[in-house]
Parts: structure tokens; C-alpha cells; sequence
């Protein structure tokens, strides 16, 4: 129940009352209705739907070491204005385990251009043209991929 | 190394110039029994695979050294999320793991290559014996040939169980259901019937496919033994989805099986599937949706379980000329809880097929196997599946079992019976024990015709009924080794003309001469 009350809040401010306006309304009608109680779950509710929509909306770029950073912004700025992203919505990351290159990951979308990636794709194209030993199959993407 | 290999290694590494995708993802937000919950994907559609990316934050040469991807299945599709089924091990799925849209539908392996081979769910083999070299994809989910498609069902596919080929024939492209109790030899008429097709020329003989769903993996290995010794593995598939799996591959393997039968079936060729067993699909697909938070039904079934089978049975059909004639028989096999065929599952199984084959226990315990209960056991396609030599032999065969069925019980209250009523009963039970079969031992159509004619003709009259299994077992070596020209004439005409009529008479005759002892004193 705390997490419709929630969506609907999120819902107002989304189309344009003021978070307080809202807050309030909201407190009005749970006391009208004998359900001020709930208005602490609501709470963790809303703090949990925000971080949710948070998330879905932050871009990660991920560099293999910070000398990277400044040439990983420059490839990746047409691909985040086609994200209708600001520089502010993107976090920088340092792993290591890329190698190289660098990787953009929000927004539903993933641009992958690691060097580990790159030779991830290389050697299973290799290793697909050599006979494999542990009895699978050539293309363990028989699944259709 | 060989040469050619470093060659092919130089050409893929001249050949690489990496591109820059942009793929769709989504994040795993929660994962347990099978299933995942999944933010994002918002372009996701129905049964598109998924794969998950199990290589974030590891090294190179730890991700270098994962055995296989993992996948995923949409199978549900919600307003700010998709859940989808893991194809594979649940413990590889991490929360927070980024799963990738791979914008297709689940396809299997499919090709000459599968023949003789064991494979899971998704097509991999699984049977330690290398990987597939050239395969076509097929998709698993495949809308059904139309009637404007379809050829009626005529022409036979022999079981090599008697009982079956005489009053309860099946044709290629129809669906005949196995139904019975648990141990009531639902498999064994199943592995038969793919043992029976070594007797079928090469041209013509169908691909036979074993579809094993929730089954112990003992069991499908000792029929996988017993299909090769009897050299019927080269022309079969076994698909093996065992209890162990999770219930998605339960749920697919089917559907697997008969995508691997589409591609023969649209090459022209008869393929026979068999799938062992519906139930187990039933109770698979009623756990994941269930998991998928689908409301549940009767007997907690989804609102969609006809659905499920009635979707699956529909391809198998026989196909007109202009599609190439090919078909796909199936004979799905339900298990029912004592007896009792009006349960749910098997009521919608029995409303799909073209028949059933009731086998019950109580038959089965006295003696009488396979333990088909010809009363209640029918096939919609009926003669139009049987040659000609069969039906003038079996015509009456049905008839005859009903009524000494309702003159055996009336037996156990008379005293003294007519020597009609007699001569029925005497007749009756000779029959019984002549459609007595051993378990992987189906005998081919001509003989099967030769043994029947000779039923037919009080050819047992005179034999003790205990002796009767014996003597139709010497009665065929006899024809196999005296008449085989017979018996290929019958096989090759797949009629019973006069002339033939009169040698099988004749063979009789010879027989009883050479045989006195068998008779009755």
C-alpha cells in the first residue's frame, strides 16, 4: 500500500506541485481517512522509489585509469547528447579490470569500449574456430544470439 | 597447433576492427528460484533472450575462463521492470549485474548432426561426445501450419506393438496420446515404437526425436543404452531436460524438441516426437508462473496451461505436397494419479489429440502387457492409418476383445455354458495372450499381419492358453525362416491378396504337422 501512496506522490511533483504542496495534501488525506500511521512507511517508501529513480537515471563512465578520463569524456560526448545527458548526470569510475578504454553504462543504454571487452570478443571468436574440449558446443549461443 | 589453425587465428585478428554498440540493458534487482526481477529493458519483448553479463569487475583472464554464458528468458513483461527465467544456474546471477537485450528470440541448434546425439534444453550437447559443427537455428516458439498447409493423415507409422498397429493405429502427422499410472509402461511403448522404425527403409524411416522432461537421468541414460544397442540411436535425438534442471529448461525442452523436428519436417521428412512427459511440463511451467507471479488457477495452474500444450501439439501435422510433405508425429505421454483421466491435465491433453492409448494398471499387474485397454483407447484417424493387409486382418479384432471382455465377467457366475459361449471365451483369451508383447521386442507389420491372420483362423484353438506366447514366437521364426518371401511380398504390397491368403494358410497347415505336440490333448 506504502508503495502506490509513494508513486502517486512521485507522480504529482513529476507533473508540477511542489514537493511541500504534495507532502501536504497527502498528510491531509491519510488523517481524513484514519491512516496517519502510515506516513512513516510512505516515507522510507518515497526514499526508496527516489534512489530507484535515481539509479535509472544516473550514466556511469568507466575508465581503466584516471589518465583516461579526459579522453573518454571527448568519445563520449555525442553519445551522451543523443542520452539527452548533462555532465553533471555522469559519475566517473576507475576499474582497473578494463584494461583500457573506457565504458558508459545509464539510462538503459551500454557502450562498452574496454579493451577488455574488445579482446573478450576477439578470443571467443578465436576460441569458436578451434574444437573445444569440454563438450559444448561451438556456439554456446545455440540459444540464437 | 596445426597450420590451418594459426591461419585462422592470424585471419580473425586482421579481420577485427571493433565497433562501438550500443546495447540496451537492464539491472538485476532481484534473483531467487530460478527467476529474476530486472529494472529497465523497457524495449524487452516477449521470450527475448537475455544474457547476463557475469564479467563486470572481473579480470580478463578471469572472464576468459567462464565455461558458457548465461542467458535469460522474458516471460513477463511489467511496467517498470521485465522478469525473466535464468536458462541455466540461478547461483551465476549476482543483484545489481547488468543483463543485455540480445533483440532475439530463443532459437536451438538444429541439423543431421543432432542425429544419434544427447542434448539439454537449449541444444547443447550434452553427451561428452564434441560439439556441433554446422548447425541451423531454429526457433523454439513457432506458430503452427495452417489447414491450407496441411495433408490428411494417411499413411501408417508402425509402432510394432500389435495391440496398437491393429486396433489402434497411428499415421504420421497425428498426435496420439500415451496415458496411464506410473509404471504402467506408458515409456516402454514409447522406446518401442523409435526401436520399430530400424525396420522402416532408410528412405522413408522417420527421425525419431526423445523429448525426456522432469525424468531421473538413470532412466534416460539406460534408454539411451537401449536404443543403442538395438541400433536405434543414428537415427534418433534425445533432448534431456532431467528432474535436476531448472524449471524453465523443463518448460522449454519440449518446445526445443519439436524446433529440432521443424527442421526435418520442412525438409520433407517424417519425424516422430516424443515427449516423456506432458505432466511433468505441466507442473514446471506451473512453478515458474507461480514464481512469475502469474495468478494461479485451477489446481494453481496458470490461466494459459492449454494454452501451453495445445500450441505444442498443433505443429505436429502432415504437411501437403506444395510444403514438402513432410510430417512430425507425436505421441506425448501424460501420467495420471490413480486412474483418474478426468483430472485437469489430462482432460486437456486427451481434448487436444487425435486419440489416446489408456494403459492401465490393473492389466498391467495381471499379466496383460502392454496393458492397453482397448475398450476406452481410440484413434480419430483410425483405418485411413493402416495398409490394407492390416485392416482385412484386424477388422473384427476390437469387437471380438468387447465381447468376451462382458462374457468373461459373466463367467465367473455360470456354471454351464452353450458351446458358443464357450468357443467365444476360449477364443477371446487365445487373443489376449496373442497380443501379449515383450518390452523391446516390436515385431514389424508384415509378421504382425502373418500372426494376426493366423489368430483370425483358429490357428490357437487347439493350444493351451499358457502356450499360446510360445507358439506365436515359433510360429514367427517359422514364417521369417520358411516364407520370408512372403512376408516381403506382404510388407512390399502392404496387402493380404488371395495368393497370399493361400500360402499363409498353407504355412499354418505345415506347421501344425511339424508341430503336433503344441496342440491341446
Amino acid at each position: 500500500m506504502e508503495e502506490s501512496y509513494a508513486q502517486a506522490l512521485w507522480h504529482m511533483v513529476e507533473k508540477g506541485m511542489a514537493p511541500k504542496e504534495a507532502v501536504q495534501r497527502m498528510h491531509s488525506l491519510l488523517v481524513s481517512r484514519g491512516r496517519e500511521g502510515l506516513l512513516p512507511r510512505i516515507s522510507r517508501a518515497f526514499k526508496r522509489l527516489a534512489e530507484k529513480k535515481r539509479a535509472a537515471h544516473s550514466i556511469i563512465l568507466s575508465v581503466a585509469h584516471e589518465s583516461d578520463l579526459g579522453r573518454a569524456h571527448r568519445e563520449t560526448k555525442d553519445i551522451l547528447s543523443k542520452m539527452s545527458a548533462q555532465a553533471s548526470d555522469v559519475t566517473e569510475m576507475v576499474d582497473s579490470s578494463l584494461t583500457g578504454g573506457w565504458r558508459l553504462e545509464g539510462r538503459e543504454m551500454l557502450v562498452d569500449a574496454s579493451f577488455k571487452h574488445y579482446l573478450l570478443d576477439l578470443f571467443k571468436k578465436i576460441t569458436n574456430t578451434l574444437p573445444r574440449r569440454d563438450g559444448r558446443g561451438v556456439d554456446p549461443a545455440g540459444v540464437g544470439v | 597447433m596445426d597450420n590451418a589453425t594459426v591461419e585462422k587465428i592470424i585471419k580473425e585478428i586482421e579481420h577485427f576492427s571493433p565497433t562501438r554498440v550500443h546495447e540496451h540493458v537492464g539491472k538485476v534487482v532481484a534473483v531467487g528460484d530460478g527467476v529474476v526481477a530486472l529494472s529497465g529493458l523497457s524495449d524487452a519483448v516477449m521470450s527475448e533472450v537475455l544474457l547476463f553479463e557475469e564479467g563486470k569487475g572481473k579480470k580478463l583472464s578471469e572472464s576468459m575462463n567462464e565455461k558458457s554464458e548465461l542467458y535469460g528468458l522474458v516471460l513477463n513483461l511489467e511496467e517498470d521492470g521485465v522478469r525473466a527465467a535464468i536458462l541455466g544456474d540461478t547461483a551465476r546471477v549476482q543483484e545489481g549485474m547488468t543483463v543485455k537485450s540480445t533483440g532475439r528470440v530463443l532459437s536451438v541448434p538444429a541439423g543431421e548432426e543432432l542425429l544419434g546425439r544427447v542434448v539439454n534444453a537449449l541444444g547443447e550437447p550434452i553427451d561428452a561426445k564434441g560439439p556441433f559443427k554446422k548447425t541451423t537455428l531454429m526457433p523454439v516458439e513457432r506458430e503452427a501450419s495452417g489447414v491450407i498447409f496441411r495433408k490428411s493423415v494417411s499413411v501408417p507409422l508402425a509402432t510394432g506393438i500389435k495391440a496398437i498397429d491393429s486396433m489402434i493405429p497411428i499415421g504420421r502427422g497425428q498426435r496420439e496420446l500415451i496415458i496411464g499410472d506410473r509404471s504402467t509402461g506408458k515409456t516402454t511403448i514409447a522406446v518401442d515404437t523409435i526401436i520399430n522404425q530400424k525396420h522402416e527403409p532408410k528412405e522413408t524411416r522417420p527421425i525419431c526425436i526423445y523429448v525426456a522432461i522432469g525424468q531421473k537421468e538413470s532412466k534416460t541414460a539406460r534408454i539411451s543404452q537401449q536404443l543403442r544397442e538395438e541400433g536405434a540411436l543414428e537415427y534418433t535425438i534425445i533432448v534431456d531436460a532431467p528432474a535436476s534442471a531448472p524449471a524453465a529448461l523443463q518448460y522449454l525442452a519440449p518446445f526445443a524438441g519439436v524446433a529440432m523436428g521443424e527442421y526435418f519436417m520442412d525438409k520433407g521428412r517424417d519425424v516422430l516426437i516424443i515427449y516423456d512427459d506432458l505432466s511433468k511440463q505441466a507442473v514446471a511451467y506451473r512453478e515458474l508462473s507461480l514464481l512469475l507471479r502469474r495468478p494461479p488457477g485451477r489446481e494453481a495452474y496458470p490461466g494459459d496451461i492449454f494454452y501451453l500444450h495445445s500450441r505444442l501439439l498443433e505443429r505436429a501435422a502432415r504437411l501437403s505436397e506444395e510444403k514438402g510433405g513432410g510430417s512430425i508425429t507425436a505421441l506425448p505421454i501424460i501420467e495420471t494419479q490413480e486412474g483418474d483421466v478426468s483430472g485437469y491435465i489430462p482432460t486437456n491433453v486427451i481434448s487436444i489429440t487425435d486419440g489416446q492409448i489408456f494403459l492401465i494398471a490393473d492389466l498391467f499387474n495381471k499379466g496383460i502387457r502392454p496393458a492397453i485397454d482397448v475398450g476406452i483407447s481410440v484413434s480419430r484417424v483410425g483405418s485411413s492409418a493402416q495398409t490394407k493387409a492390416m485392416k482385412a486382418v484386424a477388422g473384427g479384432l476390437k469387437l471380438e476383445l468387447a465381447q468376451f471382455r462382458d462374457l468373461e465377467a459373466f463367467m465367473q457366475f455360470a456354471q454351464d455354458l452353450d458351446k458358443a459361449t464357450s468357443d467365444r471365451i476360449a477364443s477371446g483369451q487365445r487373443m489376449v495372450e496373442v497380443l501379449k508383447q515383450k518390452n523391446g521386442a516390436p515385431i514389424p507389420m508384415e509378421k504382425q499381419v502373418a500372426i494376426l491372420y493366423a489368430a483370425g483362423h483358429a490357428f490357437f484353438a487347439d493350444v493351451p492358453v499358457d502356450k499360446v506366447t510360445d507358439v506365436e514366437g515359433r510360429f514367427a521364426e517359422y514364417m521369417d525362416g520358411q516364407h520370408g518371401k512372403t512376408l516381403a511380398e506382404i510388407k512390399k504390397t502392404g496387402q493380404l491378396s488371395d495368393e497370399l491368403k493361400k500360402t499363409l494358410n498353407t504355412a499354418m497347415e505345415e506347421f501344425k504337422l511339424a508341430h503336433p505336440e503344441i496342440q491341446e490333448a
